[in-house]
């Protein structure tokens, strides 16, 4: 285990605008919280019903079969596989059908044929499960591709779908940002948030993914504070906390150089991009990789001195 | 260790392609691809691994992650770094020990020096640059974690290693399925049959037809039936037949069944399909309709019968004959079976009814004939099975020369495979054989030998203390199989059976007695016990209990002539003209239906047949004034056997 510790969570006097940052995340959150709790509990009714779930891979399916152009090979030939009777293909697509847009849209008017007992029952909890699903604060906070407004390019930053969603989201960003603001200033820091943010879910957007499954979370904008760190220090020293045994000499501190964060950090969100399969969702690997890309931008205006950083508000007592 | 910090994201981007094929494959279930994608993300590690530590080790004596810590490799020889041949046997050493889950790595904790493996079959060591640094050797502590991580590590790549080797048949056998049947996801018994039934007659009824008729039969599972009816679903082959199967399938959920069974009855309540689902709600048999099914309007199997006569899907049959079975009314299930040409896979299913129909007709020779006959054609396991029911059979009411000639077979079959045993009806009718044939003295060694599992062990237990006369601790180790709740019904019904020939109170008897009669005689052993409760209860003197066991026991087995011709004179004696008058109607309704029994085995020696003759012309006597006209459909036809 190494993680970058820097000089540890700098208190609010010292890193006023990490803390605000903070603290909206966190607001968002508990705001959202009731509402989010319930449409999930609403949900997971659902995907809990296998025979739900079972008849909607079917329809899902059906719809993928009679439009095999817009779909991947992938798709197209899960969706064979289900419809010759493969259970664990019927699951996997009732999943993946209530996240893709252009089903979500159709489903309510396909017409599918089969058992239709089971889809005489499907129709009839359909349109509440899809209001369940789209009732949940995720969507209204969350950028979806499906219905893309201008504003959610901002208010995904700030939505989390969970605990532990928020909670390691905001340990990097009380590491990472308290000790960027006292390095670069409250303003770059808000730059970077913003910027690494908007950068992450546009090139999120670029790419082709789960239509329906809205991006949320401070982790592009994360991304791009790391990227900064590590093209703005690069080789200099900074703190790492590492832990290998409970036993004296097994952990430690110890200072490594900057951009030991990429390998870190970043070729990992490679790899994942190169195993993920689009159509089956998961981590935004692009929106990290594209608030990289920003926070990669601000540390070489930094370095090569297009942009200028402001002076800490009261001096740091040892140097880097 | 810090080289992780590196190497993981780096290995991981190697074998991300890889990585990618892996997780399609898992979701197109394609194992093949899986094992190859698997194996491809192994070989891309290795070489990475290999190739990043021999490269640096040879020239930098240190990975940059050993750098960044201050450490250098050396060769113990020469304390410079070591040459390439060492390099690479460290590295190849180094990544074996990830397929050990690190074990060997614990070392660093305990060796003197804090040599790992491979830092000693590579002749290296790791040492500091700056001595100071240096950790020295290992204190008790660390020794101490190292043991309990050893341990731990032991651990886990025995479970790992279990878990791959329990794993790896599985999926074997879906690659086999995957090469038989064009559709992998298909029920594969069905598949086979359908082929068989094409081959064989050139034409053969719809699959799913097929699939009914083997679910009614007990050859298939309900997930089997499930699959088939949703393949026929949702690839535009919605059938009545279809629906009726998903009702089958999910008899347990009665929602479910009535909403699925009614689908069958939307093109008509003459369709087969809805025929079979109002049958079925009208049979009362809980294990295929459950009984919110009464509203689909019954169907009486009289209504039926005349239709098998066609062109009617083979599982209209199949279900015919196992209605009729349990309804007591064997001429009519014999003449269902002879009107078809049942395929192999049914062949068990219709044999067993056969000599089912045969035996309740007592026309017992046959009933021996058609197993022996039939016994060709089957497979092993159903091959004991037949022999295990025709064995039961025998000893039911009492142990025959006949009796022993049959459990012969049964004999042999478990001598040549003990693990027939396993299943219960099979081991006691055994057990029940061994002792008929060795006239109550059974060789027990050589069947503790055999047996297996702790009934039958503890039966044959029970069995041996009795021999040896202790009857107290015989009667303790029947009641321990009796108690046990646990237990196969068929073990329970045995163990009650010995319990009661020693029973000497009344009111323990009538607590058997209550238990038998909730059972009901569709648990097999029944008969046996009822046969047993009979016994003890004419044997201690109590004729109105045995009256009532008796009645119960003659509903189920009406062509029991010489029990009904006690039933007539118990019940006479009791003052139960109506009884007497439903026996006597019965014995004279057996005598016309074909032979005469060919063996009148009883050990109900008591009514003697002067006696019966004697009475029998009483009940005639008073017959047209005492006795009320029968009411009901079942009073009328005692053949249809009242349940109890």
């Amino acid at each position: 285990m190494i993680f970058p510790f820097f000089r540890g969570i700098l208190p609010p006097h010292l890193a006023p605008v990490t803390w605000f940052f903070v603290v909206v995340n966190l607001f968002v959150f508990i705001v959202n919280l009731p509402s989010h709790l319930a449409s999930q509990a609403a949900v997971d009714a659902y995907i809990k019903d296998n025979d739900f779930v079972r008849t909607q891979g079917n329809v899902f399916s059906q719809f993928v079969q009679k439009n095999p152009g817009k779909y991947t090979s992938l798709f197209n030939a899960m969706s064979r596989n289900a419809l010759q009777g493969d259970w664990f293909s019927q699951l996997m697509m009732g999943s993946y059908g209530a996240r893709d847009r252009n089903f979500v849209e159709a489903a309510g008017r396909f017409q599918a044929s089969g058992d239709a007992v089971a889809l005489a029952r499907w129709r009839a909890e359909y349109f509440d499960f899809r209001d369940a699903q789209a009732a949940s604060p995720v969507h209204k906070w969350g950028l979806s591709l499906s219905r893309p407004r201008w504003t959610n390019y901002v208010t995904y930053q700030f939505a989390h779908s969970g605990f532990q969603h928020i909670l390691w989201n905001m340990a990097f960003l009380v590491f990472f940002a308290t000790f960027l603001e006292r390095l670069i200033g409250g303003s770059l820091v808000t730059l970077t948030y913003l910027g690494a943010g908007v950068v992450g879910a546009v090139v999120f957007a670029g790419f082709p993914g789960l239509s329906y499954s809205p991006l949320i979370g401070a982790s592009g904008s994360l991304s791009g504070l790391m990227a900064l760190l590590a093209v703005r220090l690069w080789d200099q020293p900074v703190r790492f906390v590492y832990w290998f045994l409970p036993l004296p000499g097994y952990w430690g501190f110890r200072e490594l150089p900057a951009w030991l964060i990429i390998p870190v950090y970043f070729v990992p969100d490679v790899a994942g991009l190169l195993t993920s399969i689009p159509e089956t969702g998961g981590v935004a690997y692009t929106a990290h990789l594209g608030g990289a890309l920003f926070g990669t931008a601000v540390g070489l205006g930094l370095r090569f001195g297009w942009l200028e950083a402001e002076e800490p508000p009261a001096p740091l007592e040892e140097s880097f | 260790m810090a080289d992780f910090v590196l190497l993981v994201p780096l290995i991981s981007l190697l074998v991300a392609p890889f990585r990618r094929r892996f997780e399609i494959a898992i979701l197109l279930g394609d194992a093949d691809a899986k094992v190859a994608a698997l194996g491809s993300i192994a070989l891309g590690a290795v070489v990475g691994l290999v190739g990043y530590q021999t490269l640096f080790v040879n020239l930098w004596a240190a990975t940059p992650g050993k750098r960044l810590l201050g450490l250098r490799v050396v060769s113990v020889w020469t304390g410079a770094r070591p040459s390439v041949s060492h390099s690479f046997l460290r590295s190849v050493t180094w990544c074996a020990s990830l397929f050990f889950l690190l074990i060997p790595w614990v070392a660093v904790l305990s060796n003197r020096r804090r040599r790992p493996w491979h830092d000693r079959i590579a002749d290296t060591e790791v040492v500091a640059v700056d001595p100071a640094r240096g950790v020295g050797e290992p204190d008790p502590r660390e020794a101490a974690v190292a043991s309990s991580l050893r341990a731990a590590g032991v651990f886990a790549l025995c479970g790992f290693a279990t878990s791959v080797l329990m794993n790896a048949p599985e999926t074997g056998e879906r690659r086999a399925a995957k090469a038989a049947a064009g559709n992998p996801f298909l029920c594969g018994q069905v598949t086979e049959t359908h082929e068989e039934w094409l081959g064989r007659e050139g034409t053969a009824p719809p699959r799913l037809d097929v699939a009914l008729a083997l679910f009614g039969a007990d050859a298939v599972s309900e997930r089997c039936l499930e699959l088939e009816a949703d393949y026929a679903l949702w690839n535009g082959m919605a059938s009545p037949a279809a629906y009726l199967a998903k009702a089958l399938s999910r008899a347990d959920d009665a929602e479910n069944y009535v909403d699925y069974a009614r689908k069958a009855c939307d093109k008509g309540p003459r369709e087969p399909a809805c025929r079979l689902a109002r049958l079925l709600a009208s049979g009362g048999d809980r294990d295929r309709a459950p009984a919110a099914a009464g509203s689909l309007g019954p169907l009486e199997i009289d209504e039926l019968l005349p239709s098998l006569e066609g062109v009617a899907p083979a599982y209209l049959r199949v279900y015919a004959v196992r209605e009729l079975v349990r309804g007591n009314r064997f001429q009519e299930a014999l003449s269902a079976i002879e009107g078809g040409s049942p395929h192999r896979k049914l062949g068990y299913f219709f044999a067993r009814h056969r000599a089912q129909a045969l035996w309740g007709l007592r026309h017992l020779n046959e009933a021996r004939l058609a197993v022996k006959s039939s016994l060709e054609g089957l497979s092993v396991v159903q091959r004991t099975a037949l022999a295990g029911w025709l064995c039961s059979a025998e000893n039911a009411t009492a142990c025959g020369e006949q009796a022993a000639a049959s459990c012969d077979l049964l004999r042999r079959a478990v001598e040549r495979d003990p693990a027939e045993l396993e299943d219960p009806e099979t081991a006691v009718a055994w057990i029940r054989g061994e002792e008929c044939v060795a006239a109550g003295r059974p060789d027990m060694e050589k069947m503790r030998k055999l047996a297996s599992g702790p009934a039958v062990r503890l039966l044959l237990g029970g069995i041996e203390r009795a021999q040896a006369g202790d009857a107290s601790a015989a009667k303790r180790t029947f009641a321990a199989v009796a108690g046990d709740s646990e237990a196969e019904s068929a073990f329970w019904f045995e163990a009650q059976a010995r319990l009661v020939a020693t029973v000497e109170d009344e009111g323990e008897l009538e607590e058997i007695q209550k238990r038998w009669a909730e059972a009901g005689p569709v648990e097999p052993g029944w008969l046996r016990l009822g046969h047993a409760l009979l016994r003890r209860s004419e044997s201690l003197g109590l004729s109105k209990r045995t009256l009532q066991i008796a009645k119960l026991v003659v509903a189920t087995d009406p062509f029991d002539e010489t029990l009904q011709k006690s039933v007539v004179v118990w019940a006479f004696h009791e003052g139960d003209l109506a009884t007497a008058g439903r026996a006597l109607d019965q014995v004279s309704r057996g005598r016309t239906t074909g032979q005469p029994p060919a063996e009148p085995a009883r050990a109900l020696a008591s009514v003697a047949e002067p006696e019966f003759e004697r009475v029998a012309k009483l009940v005639d006597e008073k017959r047209p004034s005492a006795i009320d006209p029968p009411t009901g459909r079942s009073r009328a036809n005692p053949k249809r056997g009242a349940a109890p």
